[in-house]
């Protein structure tokens, strides 16, 4: 049964390609021709400096941003079609929008419209429990803290059942023991046979998590590799080291500390 | 329809009133007694104006000025609610990108607002319009084809605002555009036959109830699918925007108004204030009357950009950090005289074509004495109630607010007129001082918002 299961997942479309990203805010390019892969049980994060563009390219294969060129295909249907949302869950940085809703209210309508089941909600209650947001269940979302609603966000989303998980800014307003939650979870999804693409600026959670690093820098894909070998090729202790070196950034500390000593 | 969307969006607006009710319990009272009142008022109004008018409306003339005046008002509520309107990112990133087909998400979003809205406005409307019509010689069925006919005005209203829109941002596509401005045009035809109602047509009573229908379902899709497409404001050259307005005015003042230009609900309100003030110049232009018309047009223009005073209190607050370095006073002169120049943006196209066209000095001070009592009457009604743009509740009670001191300045205005003449003062004069009482209200409520602030 498992086996035919894993045959099954071989033969499934990857959960995301998506080739030649274009995206254009007036005079700014955030996307300059991105290329992104995610294969099945693949954990894959988008690092790279403040506006690189990670929160963009999420946001294109959603479906939720236009793009100028290029196209996404998730689970074999084109990124912003109704077939590719529903192979999609999207845990947002910020988790703003019907703040009215208790948080129970909030699962439970984002768990409706993906038709997630009792699978889903069994999943969602454990990950509730995991995280102590049960004890919040009833208090209204925006009434709580920032990384409380972000955790309220994480447990819709990966409570579901879908082919492809995107987290933007993974770590952010989250606290050591939400972090190691949202590291088993998405560990799960993965071994679940479900692809994660993730956008954090935490190198080290990065480091632990992903299987394979996207460095983004100024809309461009400027590495992509197993940590490992990203800081093999630099020569680096750690990724911070490796993602300075491949962003240009290599003598920054040096350089600031030397300015501000001028002044 | 996605029911469970819907649901939960009607859920959050109803949650969100409640919330601002319970918040300031005494501002709710307020706007409830002001909706209950207005209501009553707007019976009584029309009761006395379907007397007046009954024998007048056989004229397809008067019938056709009255239901302009309607159906211009109507559209420029349209545009503004469609405007407005929040996106389905209001939804929040994991909603929004759920599997619900975006126009569905959408209708979701902004039918809740509407409902509310609907809720709230169409007691006094409906109890203004209709002893009118149904006075009138046309009877009840005139009345449903009116009512039928503003409905139809409110959707090409704003269908033809996202069409300026993509115009402005120069994203046109064509064949929407084109359906937009056919919907426009239909619903203008529609209204010509409503007239033609309320002088007495029973077949164009039939014939505009029916195209009603029609442009309104055509027009509602329309702006679904427009709304959808809306395309995003690139980033503008703000800090050179800036720099400009400070070569005239004062740093307080350029960043007050850089802070009220640049909020894009404010910008809209006043881009469709003067597109339906200058609309409404046109129509009465054709019509042959410039000098009401200029008094029509300059207050849908006004009310329309009277967001921007009504917004100023709530602004104030969001950078009160910025604010408290400066006096009370002066930052509540610099608010002022920014929310006025921020009117004034909207009204000068109006006022300039009315002067092209032809308008009378008497209606042009008419018009400007028009426009300070709602700049004032907005000024301090955001002072007192802030309006932060943080959803259907906020804006309710801001506008009932607004209202209710508008109602307040307009008797005030009507008892000092009457007492200064019995002591003898020329209208002008009497005219001039109120005005002048108005303007230092406002800014002494401002001036309060900014000290709690």
């Amino acid at each position: 049964m498992q086996r035919g299961g894993r045959a099954a997942r071989r033969r499934a479309p990857a959960p995301l390609v998506a080739r030649a990203l274009r995206k254009r805010f007036g005079s700014t390019i955030a996307l300059d021709g991105v290329d992104l892969t995610v294969s099945g049980g693949e954990i894959v994060g988008l690092v790279g400096p403040n506006g690189s563009g990670k929160t963009t390219a999420i946001l294109a294969v959603t479906g939720l941003l236009g793009l100028d060129a290029g196209h996404a295909v998730v689970a074999g249907h084109p990124a912003g079609t109704l077939a590719a949302r529903r192979a999609v869950a999207y845990v947002p940085d910020e988790p703003g929008g019907l703040d009215e809703l208790t948080v129970g209210e909030l699962v439970e309508l984002v768990l409706t419209l993906h038709a997630a089941g009792e699978r889903g909600r069994r999943r969602a209650r454990a990950l509730a429990e995991s995280l102590g947001l049960h004890r919040r269940w009833q208090d209204r979302v925006g009434a709580l803290s920032r990384g409380l609603r972000r955790q309220a966000a994480l447990v819709a989303g990966l409570a579901l059942d879908v082919p492809l998980v995107l987290v933007d800014e993974a770590t952010a307003a989250l606290d050591p023991e939400a972090v190691v939650v949202l590291d088993e979870a998405m560990q799960a999804r993965a071994r679940a046979g479900a692809g994660v693409l993730l956008a954090t600026q935490d190198l080290h959670f990065a480091e632990r998590t992903c299987h394979t690093v996207v460095v983004l820098a100024a809309g461009v894909v400027v590495a992509a590799a197993e940590p490992r070998a990203l800081r093999s090729w630099h020569g680096a202790p750690t990724l911070e080291e490796a993602f300075l070196a491949e962003t240009g950034s290599g003598l920054l500390r040096e350089r600031v500390r030397h300015e501000l000593a001028a002044l | 329809m996605s029911w469970p969307l819907s649901e939960a969006c009607l859920r959050v607006e109803a949650r969100r009133l409640a919330a601002r009710a319970c918040a300031a319990p005494l501002v709710a009272a307020v706007a409830a007694c002001a909706w209950l009142g207005s209501s009553a008022l707007a019976l009584r109004a029309g009761s006395t104006a379907a007397h007046a008018l009954s024998p007048l409306l056989l004229d397809l003339h008067v019938a056709r000025v009255v239901v302009l005046s309607l159906a211009l008002s109507a559209s420029a509520a349209g545009a503004a609610l469609g405007l407005t309107a929040p996106g389905i990112t209001a939804l929040g990133g994991t909603l929004a990108a759920a599997p619900v087909p975006p126009r569905v998400a959408l209708a979701a979003v902004a039918s809740a607002r509407l409902t509310a809205v609907t809720l709230l406005a169409a007691p006094p409307l409906v109890a203004a319009v209709a002893p009118v019509a149904v006075a009138g010689p046309g009877g009840v069925l005139a009345g449903s084809a009116l009512v039928a006919a503003l409905c139809a005005c409110a959707v090409a209203g704003a269908s033809l605002a996202e069409l300026a829109l993509r115009l402005v941002r120069q994203r046109i596509i064509r064949r929407a555009d084109a359906i937009s401005a056919a919907i426009a045009l239909s619903a203008a035809a529609t209204c010509e036959c409503a007239a033609s109602g309320v002088a007495g047509s029973a077949p164009a009573s039939v014939t505009a109830l029916l195209a009603s229908v029609a442009v309104g379902v055509l027009g509602a899709r329309t702006w679904l699918d427009a709304a959808l497409e809306r395309p995003v404001a690139m980033p503008g050259r703000g800090r050179g925007a800036r720099q400009r307005w400070r070569r005239i005015l004062p740093v307080l003042e350029s960043a007050a108004l850089a802070v009220l230009l640049r909020a894009p609900d404010i910008r809209l309100a006043l881009a469709t204030g003067a597109g339906f003030g200058l609309v409404g110049m046109g129509a009465a232009s054709v019509a042959g009357d410039a000098g009401s018309g200029l008094l029509l047009a300059a207050g849908v223009a006004a009310l329309a950009a009277g967001l921007a005073p009504l917004s100023a209190g709530g602004r104030v607050e969001l950078a009160r950090w910025a604010w408290s370095a400066a006096s009370p006073g002066r930052a509540a002169a610099g608010w002022a005289v920014a929310s006025g120049l921020a009117m004034t943006a909207a009204l000068a196209p109006v006022v300039l074509v009315a002067g092209v066209l032809g308008a009378t000095m008497p209606a042009m001070l008419q018009s400007a004495h028009a426009a300070v009592v709602v700049g004032a009457a907005a000024l301090v009604a955001g002072a007192f109630v802030p309006r932060r743009a943080a959803g259907l509740g906020d804006d309710a009670a801001a506008l009932a607010a607004f209202v209710t001191v508008v109602a307040l300045f307009l008797a005030g205005g009507e008892a000092a007129r009457s007492r200064l003449a019995a002591f003898g003062v020329a209208e002008a004069i009497g005219m001039c001082l109120w005005l002048l009482l108005a303007c230092t209200v406002a800014v002494g409520a401002l001036r309060r918002r900014v000290r709690l602030a």
